[in-house]
């Protein structure tokens, strides 16, 4: 089995708004190792986005800790969780897919920008195989607003990926689009977790997904109830 | 370039319409501040050279003289009034020592010695008070430009020769080549002849002033050998003071300069100075606004843009770099574009007021619209401005690229 490179254990977020305490999750355990390719389900509000933003470094949690690529998420500052974010995460998200102003190729090449680079030449050159790879060669200098819905997903998988990080997670990547594109953008990334070994951690409320990963993890009521 | 700079550059670039009312926004508030500095300035310019132009910058006069007074001797302690006004006439002897003197010092670029009182011009039935001047021969225009003025005869005076303004001509009904009845103060009388009338466009010269060379002068008041006053012209008017001091220190004369004899214009010219400022602050606060709403717009509009942009891994200080970059380039090229505009208008309205006879309708200057201190003033605002929308886009949470 490949190593672990992320560690949930006994993780609980609870929203307070003034008086009013959630409780969204409560006591997640888990364990993904690298290069899996893993579903996560759930029904509507049972915590899935919370659960990926706070695997994402987006959000802290409540209480338990999380534990990436060998680093404890609460030993980290906020300097330090943006800089690890930047280098071993990327994310697809469900709505939020390009920088509008920039195009298809400035945006895979991004993550590249708040970070050191020893040779602009590399990384482009990187960005444009990614972006070969996702099938927009033809695209790369288009302005993101003037892509379809499924190309606009395919450079976010590109994108996702240029700072070769070790995890991928995906919010729902395919809900804003129609079933064949929601298709190719995920056989992509299907193959690309394999191609990279990048661990992709997707939720989703389709089954066919589900089929077609490695594992499911079902969340119900705050609680993980298969994985 | 750091990232920042660049994200900032094209934010600007890809905002068309708003970049276009933005830089607008700036633009006219800079428009209304150079226009205003113009304005004042140019104001300020026209109202000095009107009131030194007909004056002398330093005028050297003798000491005034106290009357003596008796008693005192020994140990008695006196008090004593002293009333002036009842010593005989002061006058400048040796003068011609201290006109040397004058024009060795650097900065100066005219003086001359005059004899000057009061007297009346009489012509027939018809009397008018005057103030007359004695020149020394050549000097006539160094204070005033008479030459200049002169709309008859010439202004070169000999012996017995006399110069009017319009104004006296008009009155008296006299014109060049006439004779005409002075008495001084003193109860001496001349009939001297009319060489030149001049109109220098001051209406005070133009009715008061009369012109003779020095010897005349001296003869109608008594002062034979000596004269009233040495006036003097500087390179920099605002030296006046300091020239002053110099002079009054190695003479032993009273000088007195334009500058302390015009406190009026001086406060004059600080009120429409005030003004100017206030008008310049609202044209800066009016930027100041426009760049801050205008970002803070863009920075809620942008969440989504700045989640995403968080959540690979800009930190939240280069997002409120970002912003700041921006409020930095809308106010250095809103400024650059309004100081062009307002350099523009200031030429186009200075020449659409110019009079037929080449004289400004209106006072503006140009040249004087403190375009550099404009362009930095607003600059530095705008970029103040962005501070607000930077720390609200900053603290955006990036969890809402998660939701819609
Ligand atoms: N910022 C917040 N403050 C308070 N409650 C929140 C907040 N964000 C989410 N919640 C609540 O937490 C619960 C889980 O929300 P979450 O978005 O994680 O669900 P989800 O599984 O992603 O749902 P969906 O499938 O509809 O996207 C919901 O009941 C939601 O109302
Ligand atoms: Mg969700």
């Amino acid at each position: 089995m490949n190593p672990v490179v992320l560690r949930v254990s006994d993780l609980r977020k609870t929203y307070v708004d003034g008086d009013v305490e959630t409780p969204v999750l409560k006591g997640i355990n888990l364990e993904f190792h690298r290069g899996e390719f893993v579903s996560l389900m759930g029904p509507s509000g049972s915590g899935k986005s919370t659960l990926l933003s706070i695997l994402g470094t987006l959000l802290r949690p409540t209480s338990g800790e999380v534990e990436l690529v060998g680093n404890k998420l609460s030993t980290l500052d906020d300097g330090d969780v943006t800089r690890f974010r930047n280098l071993h995460i990327g994310f697809v998200f469900q709505f939020h897919h390009l920088l509008p102003d920039f195009t298809a190729l400035e945006n895979v090449l991004f993550p590249t920008l708040p970070r050191r680079v020893d040779d602009p030449r590399t990384e482009r050159a990187r960005a444009i195989e990614l972006l070969r790879r996702v099938g927009l060669s033809d695209r790369m200098n288009f302005r993101a607003t003037k892509l379809s819905g499924g190309q606009k997903q395919r450079v976010a998988v590109a994108r996702a990926l240029m700072n070769a990080p070790e995890i991928v997670f995906a919010d729902e990547p395919t809900g804003n689009l129609d079933r064949d594109t929601g298709e190719e953008v995920l056989a992509l990334m299907r193959e690309l977790c394999v191609e990279h070994g990048t661990m992709f951690l997707i939720s989703t409320h389709d089954e066919e997904i589900a089929r077609r990963s490695d594992r499911t993890v079902r969340i119900l009521d705050g609680r993980v109830v298969s994985s | 370039m750091p990232f920042e700079l660049s994200v900032a550059l094209r934010y600007i670039r890809s905002g068309r319409l708003q970049t276009v009312l933005i830089f607008s926004g700036v633009a006219v508030g800079i428009v209304v501040f150079t226009f205003m500095a113009a304005l004042i300035n140019g104001l300020a310019v026209s109202l000095t050279n009107n009131v030194i132009g007909n004056i002398a910058h330093v005028r050297l006069e003798p000491p005034p003289r106290l009357p003596r007074t008796l008693g005192g001797e020994g140990d008695v302690r006196a008090l004593v009034a002293v009333q002036r006004g009842n010593e005989p006439r002061a006058e400048i002897n040796g003068w011609r020592n201290f006109v040397r003197m004058v024009e060795e010092m650097p900065g100066v670029t005219a003086s001359a010695a005059s004899v000057s009182g009061s007297g009346f011009i009489q012509r027939g039935e018809k009397i008018l008070p005057v103030s007359v001047t004695g020149y020394e021969p050549g000097k006539e225009s160094a204070m005033i430009d008479l030459s200049a003025g002169i709309v008859r005869g010439t202004a070169a005076l000999g012996p017995g020769d006399v110069l009017i303004g319009v104004i006296i001509a008009e009155q008296l009904g006299v014109t060049t080549g006439q004779r005409l009845r002075v008495r001084s103060d003193r109860g001496r009388e001349r009939a001297l002849l009319i060489k030149g009338i001049f109109d220098v466009r001051s209406a005070s010269v133009n009715e008061r002033l009369a012109f003779t060379d020095l010897a005349t002068a001296q003869s109608l008041f008594d002062v034979a050998g000596a004269v009233s006053r040495i006036e003097i012209k500087l390179a920099d008017i605002f030296s006046a003071p300091a020239v002053a001091e110099r002079l009054a220190g190695m003479t032993g004369l009273q000088a007195v300069d334009w500058i302390r004899e015009n406190a009026r214009l001086q406060d004059a010219l600080s009120a429409q100075g005030n003004t100017g400022d206030l008008v310049k602050f609202f044209s800066v606060l009016l930027i100041i606004i426009a760049v801050a709403s205008q970002l803070l717009l863009s920075a809620v509009r942008r969440r989504g843009e700045i989640g995403i942009m968080r959540s690979m891994g800009v930190s939240r200080a280069s997002v409120t770099w970002i912003f700041l970059c921006q409020g930095l380039f809308i106010g250095l090229f809103g400024s650059l574009l309004g100081a062009g505009l307002g350099y523009g208008f200031a030429n186009f309205l200075a020449r659409v007021t110019l009079r037929p006879d080449g004289t400004q309708g209106l006072p503006i200057d140009p040249a004087l619209g403190e375009y550099g201190l404009a362009i930095g003033i607003a600059t530095v605002a705008s970029t103040l401005a962005a501070i607000l929308p930077a720390r609200v886009a900053s603290r955006t949470d990036p969890v809402e690229v998660m939701t819609q």
